[in-house]
């Protein structure tokens, strides 16, 4: 089963990226290049077809001149996947060394934890070892009472906190799995596919892989997956939604979709994580430049 | 906060509610007239008399003058012609027939012994022992029995479970809200409120238990529906622990309980017209206080602050 949600979902992004790339914004299509990394990760996808889309993320990425301030995090992925692939993203890390000087140069410890960690692995600048000492994690009731949009800095930073060789994130803190494995049951209640899936991403860093709310999360999001590989959520006003000059589509099945990838990968292959495995690549790189 | 500032917050949230209790007790006289409907009253009243039956075991509680002021009231209801009637007419009443009857034997009524052959007889002549129930509503009319000390030829606690939801080790993704109700409840019977927690499973069995419910209590805090949560709180206490979860949960009941000591159902609005302000504050509110004063009465059985209390 694992591979052929990788497979189906495979289908959805190529076809967008092969039809639809000269409508795409550029949020859209690093959500897409994003997607079909991940299925590049999970060998469901082929090297030239990302490197061709990455060309597109390339040139709208060129153009445009305050996505560092809008999407930042999802920017600095697309580079690091970008300068992984043979791009030369100096060009970017000098666009935006303006940007990265005033993140840096105020008080790092309000840059948020994964951008910092993004932010190395696109060895877009010298930012020294990322210091996660100085994170402080709130108690967890504050995780549990968390607005949505909250949450995602919650999970990102417990989640990249895991991956530093530097911090050891307290496995062992009282409440934190208990407080994800809530929220996991509060968003799928809600069918709200992305934060649940960040959710169980954030659980699997708790050593409780065997723990049974994993594989039944992991079989309910297998089964989600639509005939044409994406995923979706079903109860918004379509209408409402594109009143906004969204499209249902790209702005909102996609995010989803890739989100539920990124999950998965991290299930299905163990030893794959995205930031540490950007980072480390990156780092490598570097070093044998 | 350790075990005894918890068991305070318990003794509070439970004292508070049974003092609305006391001032509103006529809403739950069913044999009256009122706005309310008269099986909403008869549900309540159930519910009134099994808090009671738990609230007996501690002395403390059990003293307080609205509890005395309850205790009479339902004293007086037991007798009513009504529930007498209704054991012929309605196969589920036996349940409210028994627990007014395990209040009588729990204040050692001399009526008792004549009513339980009443209701002895009844149960073996007619057909509320054979009728289809949920599994755990079979749990619920065995320790009913049990509470009025009526023998009863309903299989042991033990076979009952095998039916459960819980004993099925059900996946905490999917729990609806009538499924936690199912969960809670068969934690409840089987372990008498508490009194035995570990009658019927084994440790191992019990960490299982606790493993599914400690989330369970994080997610309704989540979704601030206060009425399961005093449920899952209670079936917590019943199996002789109070996670962190627990703990945040009895504060967001206690910051939640209103001052003249009701709770808000998940469904209470917040406008009414002043005339019906009264008995819409009870049909909304009834089963969530109740549910908080009992979580009250059962986290208190074995507490060292009651006992204290009581010495003093």
């Amino acid at each position: 089963m694992s591979n052929q949600v990788f497979i189906n979902s495979c289908k959805w992004l190529s076809n967008i990226a092969i039809h639809e790339y000269s409508s795409l914004t550029l949020k859209q299509a690093l959500h897409c290049l994003f997607g079909l990394w991940l299925c590049h990760i999970a060998k469901a996808g082929n090297d030239t077809q990302l490197k061709d889309f990455g060309e597109v993320v390339y040139k709208k990425l060129d153009c445009s001149n305050d996505f560092f301030y809008t999407n930042t995090n999802l920017c600095l992925l697309a580079i690091a996947i970008l300068s992984e692939h043979g791009f030369d993203t100096s060009k970017f890390c000098l666009k935006q060394n303006k940007r990265i000087q005033i993140l840096t140069k105020n008080n790092q410890k309000d840059i948020p934890l994964e951008t910092k960690s993004l932010i190395q692995a696109c060895g877009i600048d010298n930012i020294q070892m990322i210091n996660i000492r100085d994170i402080q994690f709130e108690n967890p009731l504050k995780f549990l009472l968390a607005e949505k949009l909250a949450l995602k800095n919650y999970s990102d930073n417990i989640v990249v906190s895991f991956n530093s060789n530097d911090y050891n994130f307290p496995l062992k803190q009282e409440g934190y799995a208990t407080v994800a494995k809530a929220l996991l049951v509060d968003a799928v209640l809600d069918y709200d596919l992305e934060t649940a899936s960040m959710m169980l991403r954030t659980l699997l860093y708790f050593e409780i892989s065997g723990d049974k709310i994993i594989q039944d999360a992991v079989s309910f999001f297998e089964l989600q997956q639509l005939e044409n590989g994406s995923f979706g959520r079903y109860e918004i006003d379509q209408q409402e939604f594109m009143k906004n000059g969204l499209n249902t589509e790209f702005d909102l099945y996609l995010p989803i979709t890739v989100s539920i990838l990124w999950t998965l990968a991290e299930v299905y292959f163990p030893n794959f994580k995205v930031f540490s495995t950007l980072s480390k690549r990156n780092i490598d790189q570097n070093l044998l430049q | 906060m350790n075990n005894l500032s918890s068991d305070a917050i318990a003794l509070f949230i439970s004292s508070k509610a049974l003092k609305w209790v006391a001032q509103n007790i006529k809403y739950f006289d069913p044999f009256s007239e009122s706005v309310i409907p008269n099986t909403i009253r008869k549900q309540a009243l159930c519910e009134l008399v099994l808090l009671f039956l738990v609230l007996r075991r501690n002395d403390f509680l059990c003293k307080l003058e609205a509890s005395t002021y309850i205790s009479k009231y339902l004293c007086e209801t037991s007798f009513h012609p009504f529930f007498q009637a209704s054991l012929g007419r309605w196969n589920h009443s036996i349940v409210p027939a028994l627990y007014f009857l395990a209040f009588l034997k729990s204040i050692e009524d001399k009526r008792y012994p004549h009513q339980k052959e009443k209701v002895c007889q009844f149960l073996h002549a007619s057909n509320s022992l054979i009728v289809e129930r949920f599994p755990y509503r079979l749990l619920e009319l065995r320790h009913a029995a049990y509470l009025a000390d009526l023998e009863c030829d309903l299989p042991s606690t033990n076979c009952l479970l095998t039916n459960t939801l819980l004993q099925k080790k059900p996946s905490l993704l999917f729990l609806t809200d009538d499924d936690i109700y199912a969960v809670t409840h068969t934690v409840f019977y089987a372990t008498d409120f508490g009194a035995n927690p570990t009658y019927v499973w084994s440790s191992n069995e019990i960490e299982n238990i606790r493993a599914l419910l400690e989330p369970l209590i994080a997610l309704y805090i989540r979704r601030k529906n206060l009425d399961i949560l005093g449920e899952l709180i209670m079936a917590e206490r019943c199996l002789g622990s109070l996670s962190n979860s627990s703990i945040w949960g009895l504060d967001l009941l206690s910051t939640s309980q209103h001052q003249e000591g009701h709770i808000d159902g998940p469904y209470r609005k917040s406008t009414y017209a002043s005339a019906e302000i009264g008995p819409q504050i009870f049909r909304e509110c009834y089963h969530t206080t109740l549910v908080a004063a009992l979580m009250g009465a059962v986290m208190l059985q074995n507490s060292t602050l009651i006992s204290c209390a009581s010495h003093e």
